[in-house]
């Protein structure tokens, strides 16, 4: 049973503050929803909570352990950040194996069948620099879920997708949910976000405003 | 176990397909060797030398430098191409990829990592392997050079070439015969140093401006002859074997080096701890 605590996170950069007194509590099995417009904090939010960002004030606990104090980063996650980035030489199946390496809990196999899942051709050869900006995401949607984490971040996963894409995304959203991994999807299309999330936050000018229960 | 996976990872990315890190010092020796051998046939029609040169004359003119300036009526400041130009480059080739590697797909492989400190030091040591691969290209270019020109493939130095190369006085400098391998080497390891510097400094600042920060710092040491000045030790002309008055000490030089090292990879560890990975940097 996963358990992420945001406890009164504030983040300043360069004397502005872009979050400020967040409060969350997150559990396995779940998707939450951060809904806002562009500049809400939405993204900053989600890169404290893979790690990369350090918090100016608060904490962010993972399972009770604090990020930046216990541990660095969480110990399962997967992620896609804006835009996903990759090594522009290697095709989509080279990327993966990469990456796929460094945990090596996943086989060539799993990789080239998560692949499939999202859409892509395991046996194409085509470098990730001459993907389609679709194809890009669809991508980084694979290296999000490949290894099966306890928490997914995704950002905009639907960004570049077309009307099967985006089905195909939330499929994947209510199927790792099922499998009981903690899901935090940001999203401009509010009606996708409902019709995925079990809890919406509402994030203006960096503070929660709303806070809702689907 | 991770690190040496991340370490792989960057001496590949980092050095193997950095073609830049690999064309950049084959096409600089060369231009250097050109420029080189020209001087050495004409100071050699002229009688000003009267043997021809050899390796190690090729090293002493890539990591010669210039001797003490003392500001004087009339007496104009000449900044070191030769050394500025082997000095410079590497910082600047080296300059983009960490970053590059942290707001790109480094991201994955960092997370992955679990610990912060494991993709510091990858790239230390990266930055580290960098660095001494740019100047072997360098001089194994120059070696090559030396077999298809016919130059003595020796450390002999030719103190008439020396002299006339860098418009050095007679009574400036001793009368070396023989390039020891504890002075060539000290020049290659104060770029290793001012290079981890630099990759530290863009912790704090932006890469560009670290740069320019290593490139003041071999301005300055140019000006001025000081045990401070890091760059000092990278001027064989200035070390205190070569130079017969106020020349640093090669020893100095080492410990200076190693210590400056040491400082930037440690401060650099302290700062990655808490920086912000963000989209632009």
């Amino acid at each position: 049973m996963t358990q992420v605590k945001i406890e009164n996170v504030t983040k300043r950069i360069r004397g502005n503050t872009v979050l400020e007194s967040i409060t969350m509590e997150m559990h396995s099995g779940k998707v939450y929803g951060l809904q806002g417009v562009n500049g809400s904090g939405k993204t900053m939010l989600m890169r404290i909570i893979v790690g990369l960002i350090r918090t100016t004030k608060g904490s962010v606990s993972i399972d009770g352990k604090e990020l930046g104090k216990d541990v660095d980063f969480p110990e399962s996650i997967g992620f896609l950040l804006e835009n996903p980035a990759f090594l522009g030489r290697y095709s989509g199946l080279e990327n993966l194996k990469l990456l796929a390496g460094i945990k090596n809990k996943i086989s060539a196999e799993q990789i080239q069948e998560v692949l499939e899942i999202v859409g892509l051709d395991a046996q194409d050869k085509k470098k990730y620099r001459k993907y389609s900006l679709g194809m890009k995401q669809r991508l980084g949607i694979a290296a999000a879920i490949m290894e099966e984490p306890d928490i997914i971040i995704l950002d905009e996963p639907t960004n570049a997708l077309d009307e099967k894409g985006v089905a195909l995304v939330k499929k994947l959203i209510l199927q790792q949910k099922k499998r009981g991994a903690l899901i935090i999807v940001s999203c401009h299309d509010i009606d996708i976000l409902q019709e995925i999330s079990d809890e919406i936050f509402k994030l203006e000018a960096g503070k929660v405003t709303e806070h809702f229960f689907l | 176990m991770k690190f040496i996976k991340f370490l792989k990872f960057d001496i590949r990315q980092g050095i193997f397909y950095n073609l830049c890190l690999i064309i950049s010092p084959i096409l600089i020796a060369t231009v250097i060797f050109i420029d080189f051998i020209f001087k050495a046939n004409r100071y050699k029609a002229f009688d000003i030398i009267n043997q021809f040169v050899s390796f190690g004359d090729y090293l002493f003119y890539l990591y010669g430098g210039m001797t003490e300036y003392i500001p004087d009526y009339g007496e104009v400041f000449m900044f070191p191409v030769v050394w500025s130009v082997v000095f410079l480059i590497a910082p600047f080739i080296l300059l983009n990829y960490p970053i590059k590697d942290m707001v790109g797909n480094g991201q994955h492989i960092l997370i992955r990592s679990t610990k912060r400190t494991y993709w510091w030091l990858s790239k230390c040591f990266w930055n580290m392997a960098g660095t001494l691969f740019y100047h072997f290209m360098i001089q194994m270019t120059g070696l090559a050079l030396c077999l298809i020109f016919q130059a003595e493939v020796t450390n002999i130095i030719h103190v008439d070439f020396v002299k006339a190369a860098f418009r050095v006085r007679p009574e400036e400098i001793r009368d070396v015969s023989v390039l020891l391998t504890s002075a060539v080497l000290l020049p290659v390891c104060v770029s290793v140093s001012v290079n981890m510097l630099q990759m530290t400094l863009s912790l704090f600042i932006k890469p560009i401006y670290s740069f320019f920060s290593v490139l003041l710092v071999f301005i300055i040491s140019a000006y001025l002859l000081s045990p401070v000045g890091i760059g000092n030790y990278a001027m064989l002309l200035r070390h205190d074997k070569v130079l017969l008055y106020n020349g640093v000490s090669v020893v100095y030089g080492y410990a200076i080096s190693i210590i400056l090292l040491l400082l930037s990879m440690l401060a650099g560890s302290i700062r990655f701890h808490y920086y912000d990975i963000l989209e632009n940097i």
